[in-house]
C-alpha cells in the first residue's frame, strides 16, 4: 500500500470521529488501493500496455435517518472534511423527506485481515512473458486452418487492497489479486458470412489461476467450433422440444433469473430506475419457482473463484446462500440496510467495486448445484431436442421474468445422440417456465467468469456464473432469421 | 509555480521519455438517488485523476493514477518510465500530435452546478410530485450534478484547459409495478433543467401503461419515442469508433461510403454544439474536436478516429481520442419534419415504444441483437393508441432497423442516462418492419 496499514487505520478512525462530530449516528470508512495492468493484442500486435491505480476513501454516514456517502482520492484533511460535510448536509436534507429512517441490521464486528495468496506470483511473470503468452495464443488461433478475420485479446491483472472500519468496532483488511483474460474472435467464410465469440476467464490468486485455464487448448477448440457452426450448421426447427443446456448457459440463467431477482435491494425497490426491481416480493420466501431438482446458491467462499471474498464491504462475514432449495425460493441476498428492512441479519452480500461507490447488494459466485446425471444420461432420454453448449446474446427484463438466450455452439439431439450443428437456437422464456421445466441436473459442475454490472453510478464486480448441464423438457425453440 | 501536470511532464522528459501527454482531471460530483418516493442515498465526490501517455522509441504506455499528491510524483514517473521502456514496440504507435492547433474559445460553463447539494433534494421532490400529479404512485431515480476541470500538457508544447458541468435527472414513475414510465432532464444549464417536466412525462407514460396485455410476436411498424431511439442511435454511433471497426466489433466494419441506413437518417458527432451535454474543445491527444458526420442520408461517411486508429486506416484523426479507444462525444441525430403529436397518426398501425434496456449482440459484425422494451409500450391502430402492451422484445438487426427509418420528428431531446452513456440528441422515429418477440410460458 502507498501508506502503511496502521497509518490508514488511523486516518479512517479520524474520519469516523469527524463524521460522528458532524451529526452522524453511524459512520464507516473504506480505503482502497487498487491497481490494474493490462495488455491488449489487436490482430496479433500489441495495441496497448495500460495500468490504472485507484486509491481513495469512501465514507458512509447515517444522519437523522438519511444515508450519505462521500468519496475522495485527495487525502488532505480539508478535502476529506469538505466531502463529508456535503454528504452529511445532503443526507440531512434527504432525511426530511423520509417516512422511514435508514437502519442497519445488527452485526457482529470483526477484526480480521484476510487475503488471497498467489501460489505463483503474478509480479514475477514479466511484461515480456505476458506479451509472449498473448502472442502464442494468437498464433494458436491462427494455426487451425480457419479464416479468422480478426482477433482481440486482453490479459489483465488487478489487485485490490482494502481497509474497512466502522463506528461499531469493525476493522477488516483484505487483499485479493485477480488475473483475467478476454477475447473476441471473428471467423469468416466467403459464402456463410461471419460468426463471433467472446471469451472471458478470471479468478482470484496468482499465475496458477492463469495456468488452470488451459487457454491454448481452449482458443484452438473455440476456433474450430466457430468454423463448424458457421459452415456446417443448419437452422433449428421452430417448435416445442426438449433442450439440454451446458454449464455456460446454466450459469447465465442462474445469474439472471435467480441471482438478480433475489437481490433484496431490487425486491424493496431501491434499484427501480436503473437495474430494475424483481418478480419476487418480500413475502416470497418459500414460493415455488421451479421443479424440485433445482437448487441454486450464491457462494463467495469458493477458493480461487472470480467472485471470492471472506468478508463483504460492510465487514459482514461471507457465507453460502441458498437462493433456491428444492425448487422453492429460500433466501434473498442482503446487505445491512435491506436486512434491517426485512427484519433479518445480513448474509454478507454487500460489495463496492471501488472506494468511490457505496456498497450495494451483489452476487459473488452464483450457480446451480450439480445433480447425479452424466451428460450422456441427460441426452439419452431425449428423442428430439437441442443441445445448447454456449451462447452469445442474452437479456432479461428488469423484473427478471422474460429472458432470452441465443445459442452459439449448439446441436440437434436425435434419439439420445448429438447430431448436426444448429445455428443460433433461441430460448425465450419466463423464469418460472424455465425453472419448472428442468427435470434432470448433471454432475458436470463448471464456472464461467463474468463482470456483473449494477447500480448508478455503475459498478462492475467480478463474479462466477455456473452450474452443470441441465435438461429442460418441452420448451419452445426459436431462430434468429 | 508549475502545476502538477507540468511537473510530471517535466520529470518524465528528464528521465528519458521521448513523448508524453499528461492530463489532470478534477471531478466534483453530487448526487441523490431515490426510490419509493424518498431519497435513498446522497453522494458527494471529489476525485483527481492523472492520465499519462508516454513513448520511447515506438514503445508506448498509458496509465491512470489517482494518487496525485506531490510526494507521489516521483513514484508515478518511475513507474511510467519503467512500463514504457518494457513495453514492446507496436505497429499501431504513432507520434503524438504537434499542432499548432486552433481551438474554439467560446465554451460557456455554469460552475454553480458543481456546487449544488441540498438543492438536489428539492429537485427530487419536484419530480416525485409531478409524477404523483400525473397519476403515478411512486417514483425512483437519480440526479447528478457534475463539474469537471481538465488540464492537458504535452511534450509537443500543448497546454490546454477545459471545464464542463452538467445536471442530469433520470426519473422512473410507477403507476403499478407493471405500468411504468421513464423520462430524463439533462442540461448544462440550470435554466434548461426541468425536473418537474421529467416527473410529469414519466408519470403520464406510467398512467397510460395501466393494465398492459401481452401481444403476439411478429413484425410491427414501430413509433420509437426519443428515449428508445436515442438508445439505438447511441449504439449505432458508438459502432463508428475506429477501434471497434478494426477489431470487427461493429456492423459498420467495411461499409465506409456505402448506404447503411435510410435516407431519412443523418447522425453526427458534434462536440462543437454550444452548451451541448458532450461539448468538448480538445480530445485526449490535445487535438481540437470537430463536427464529424457519421451517417448522412443513410450513407456511412466517416469513422471516428484517434491518431492510432487513423494511422491504420490511412486517414487523419477526427479528434475523438481516447488515446487507445476513440469514441463519440456528443451524438446528434438530424431531426425530421413530423410534429411529435402527429407521430401516432403517421404510424397508423403498430407499436408505440417509449424505452428499452439491456441491449446485447449475437454478432457485432452483422448487428444481430435484441433489446428489452420497457416502460410504456402501446398498440396503435387507426392512428390511435388502443391499449398498453407488455413483455415484448426487439429481436432484430441493427443495420436493418436503421434502413427502415421512415420518419423523424422535428424536435431533439438531450438524453443521457444509465443506458445511454454518450450524450445523444434524438428525435422520435417511425421504423417499419421491426421484429418483436416475447417469452414462452
Amino acid at each position: 500500500m502507498a501508506l502503511k496499514s496502521m497509518d490508514i487505520v488511523e486516518l479512517l478512525k479520524k474520519i469516523l470521529d469527524y463524521a460522528i462530530a458532524s451529526g452522524a449516528s453511524y459512520a464507516e470508512a473504506r480505503f482502497h488501493n487498487d491497481f490494474e495492468k493490462s495488455i491488449t493484442l489487436k490482430n496479433g500486435e500489441v495495441e496497448a500496455v495500460e495500468a490504472s491505480y485507484e486509491r481513495g476513501v469512501g465514507i458512509r454516514v447515517i444522519v437523522n435517518g438519511g444515508l450519505g456517502f462521500a468519496s475522495t482520492n485527495l487525502l488532505k484533511p480539508e478535502t476529506i472534511t469538505h466531502v463529508i460535510d456535503r454528504a452529511v448536509k445532503t443526507a440531512r436534507a434527504s432525511s426530511s423527506l423520509k417516512s422511514v429512517s435508514i437502519k442497519f441490521s445488527d452485526e457482529e464486528p470483526y477484526s480480521v485481515d484476510w487475503r488471497v495468496f498467489e501460489k505463483k506470483s503474478l509480479e514475477n511473470w514479466g511484461l515480456k512473458d505476458k506479451v509472449d503468452f498473448l502472442k502464442k495464443l494468437d498464433s494458436e488461433i491462427l494455426s487451425q486452418s480457419v479464416n479468422v478475420s480478426s482477433r482481440y485479446l486482453t490479459y489483465s491483472e488487478e489487485k485490490t487492497e482494502r481497509v474497512y472500519v466502522n463506528t461499531e468496532g469493525s476493522l477488516v483488511l483484505a487483499t485479493v489479486p485477480r488475473p483475467s483474460f478476454f477475447a473476441l474472435i471473428t471467423v469468416s467464410d466467403s459464402s456463410k458470412g461471419v460468426i463471433q465469440r467472446t471469451l472471458q476467464f478470471g479468478g482470484s490468486g496468482g499465475l496458477e489461476v492463469v495456468d488452470s485455464w488451459r487457454l491454448e487448448e481452449k482458443v484452438k477448440e473455440e476456433v474450430k467450433v466457430l468454423r463448424k457452426m458457421l459452415v456446417d450448421s443448419v437452422m433449428p426447427p421452430e417448435e416445442i422440444m426438449d433442450v439440454v443446456i451446458g454449464s455456460e448457459v446454466t450459469g447465465i440463467v442462474s445469474h439472471e433469473a435467480s441471482g438478480h431477482p433475489g437481490e433484496a435491494d431490487r425486491i424493496l425497490g431501491r434499484e427501480g430506475a436503473q437495474a430494475g426491481e424483481s418478480y419476487l416480493k418480500p413475502t416470497d420466501i418459500g414460493r415455488k419457482i421451479g421443479s424440485e431438482v433445482v437448487n441454486l446458491v450464491d457462494d463467495p467462499t469458493l477458493p480461487g473463484s472470480y467472485g471470492f471474498y471472506l468478508f463483504d464491504d460492510e465487514g459482514v462475514k461471507a457465507r453460502r446462500k441458498y437462493l433456491i432449495k428444492d425448487g422453492r425460493i429460500c433466501e434473498f441476498l442482503t446487505n445491512r440496510e435491506t436486512a434491517a428492512s426485512l427484519g433479518i441479519k445480513s448474509n454478507g452480500s454487500a460489495r463496492a467495486s471501488g472506494y468511490n461507490v457505496e456498497p450495494i447488494v451483489r452476487m459473488s459466485n452464483t450457480f446451480m448445484l450439480p445433480g447425479e446425471y452424466t451428460l450422456e444420461e441427460l441426452l439419452n432420454d431425449v428423442s428430439k431436442g437441442v443441445y445448447i453448449k454456449s451462447f452469445m446474446e442474452w437479456n432479461i427484463d428488469d423484473k427478471r421474468w422474460n429472458q432470452r438466450y441465443v445459442g452459439l455452439e449448439a446441436y440437434m439431439i436425435e434419439d439420445g445422440k448429438i447430431t448436426v450443428p444448429v445455428r443460433n437456437p433461441v430460448i425465450e422464456i419466463t423464469t418460472e417456465k424455465l425453472f419448472s421445466s428442468i427435470d434432470a441436473v448433471g454432475r458436470d459442475l463448471d464456472f464461467t467468469a463474468a463482470t456483473c454490472g449494477k447500480g448508478d453510478p455503475m459498478q462492475g464486480v467480478p463474479v462466477y456464473t455456473g452450474g452443470p448441464s441441465v435438461r429442460i423438457r418441452r420448451i419452445r425453440i426459436g431462430r434468429v432469421e | 509555480m508549475a502545476e502538477l501536470q507540468e511537473k510530471v511532464l517535466k520529470k518524465l522528459m528528464e528521465k528519458g521519455v521521448e513523448e508524453a501527454i499528461v492530463i489532470l482531471r478534477s471531478d466534483k460530483k453530487n448526487c441523490v438517488r431515490y426510490a419509493n418516493n424518498e431519497p435513498t442515498v446522497a453522494f458527494s465526490e471529489a476525485v483527481d485523476t492523472l492520465t499519462i501517455y508516454s513513448s520511447i522509441m515506438g514503445r508506448s504506455f498509458l496509465g491512470s493514477f489517482e494518487n496525485v499528491s506531490e510526494d507521489f510524483i516521483e513514484k508515478i514517473v518511475d513507474e511510467v518510465v519503467t512500463m514504457t521502456k518494457n513495453s514492446p514496440p507496436s505497429p499501431y504507435y504513432t507520434q503524438i500530435p504537434k499542432g499548432p492547433f486552433s481551438y474554439r474559445s467560446e465554451k460557456i460553463v455554469e460552475r454553480r452546478i458543481g456546487r449544488l447539494d441540498e438543492q438536489l433534494v428539492s429537485y427530487v421532490s419536484e419530480a416525485v410530485k409531478a409524477s404523483k400529479e400525473a397519476g403515478a404512485e411512486r417514483s425512483a431515480g437519480i440526479i447528478y450534478a457534475d463539474y469537471q476541470e481538465e488540464k492537458l500538457v504535452s511534450s509537443t508544447g500543448l497546454s490546454l484547459r477545459e471545464e464542463a458541468s452538467s445536471i442530469i435527472l433520470n426519473h422512473r414513475a410507477f403507476a403499478t409495478p407493471e405500468a411504468t414510465g421513464q423520462w430524463v432532464s439533462c442540461s448544462t444549464t440550470l435554466r434548461d433543467f426541468d425536473p418537474y417536466d421529467a416527473g410529469r412525462r414519466a408519470g403520464e407514460i406510467a398512467k397510460m401503461s395501466l393494465n398492459p396485455v401481452p401481444i403476439d410476436e411478429g413484425t410491427y411498424d414501430v413509433y420509437m419515442g426519443p428515449l428508445i431511439f436515442a438508445n439505438i442511435m447511441s449504439e449505432v454511433a458508438s459502432f463508428s469508433s475506429g477501434f471497434l471497426v478494426q477489431i470487427e466489433m461493429s456492423f459498420l466494419t467495411g461499409r465506409l461510403g456505402e448506404k447503411v441506413g435510410s435516407e431519412e437518417l443523418t447522425i453526427i458527432d458534434d462536440p462543437t454544439m454550444p452548451q451541448g451535454l458532450g461539448e468538448k474543445v480538445f480530445d485526449d491527444e490535445g487535438i481540437p474536436t470537430q463536427r464529424t458526420v457519421i451517417i448522412e442520408k443513410g450513407f456511412l461517411k466517416n469513422y471516428l478516429h484517434n491518431s492510432r486508429t487513423a494511422k491504420v486506416a490511412g486517414v487523419s484523426s477526427t479528434g475523438n481520442a481516447g488515446i487507445i479507444y476513440p469514441h463519440p462525444w456528443n451524438i446528434v441525430v438530424k431531426p425530421g419534419n413530423v410534429k411529435e403529436e402527429d407521430m401516432v397518426q403517421k404510424l397508423g398501425k403498430g407499436l408505440y415504444l417509449t424505452n428499452c434496456w439491456y441491449t446485447r449482440y449475437q454478432n457485432y459484425r452483422t448487428g444481430d441483437f435484441s433489446t428489452i422494451v420497457r416502460d410504456g409500450a402501446f398498440y396503435v391502430e387507426d392512428g390511435e393508441v388502443k391499449r398498453a402492451v407488455k413483455g415484448c422484445r426487439i429481436s432484430d438487426n441493427l443495420q436493418r432497423i436503421i434502413s427502415d427509418v421512415e420518419a423523424l420528428s422535428n424536435r431533439l431531446y438531450p438524453i443521457k442516462w444509465w443506458e445511454v452513456e454518450v450524450p445523444t440528441y434524438a428525435p422520435a422515429a417511425i421504423i417499419r418492419n421491426v421484429k418483436i418477440t416475447r417469452a414462452f410460458g
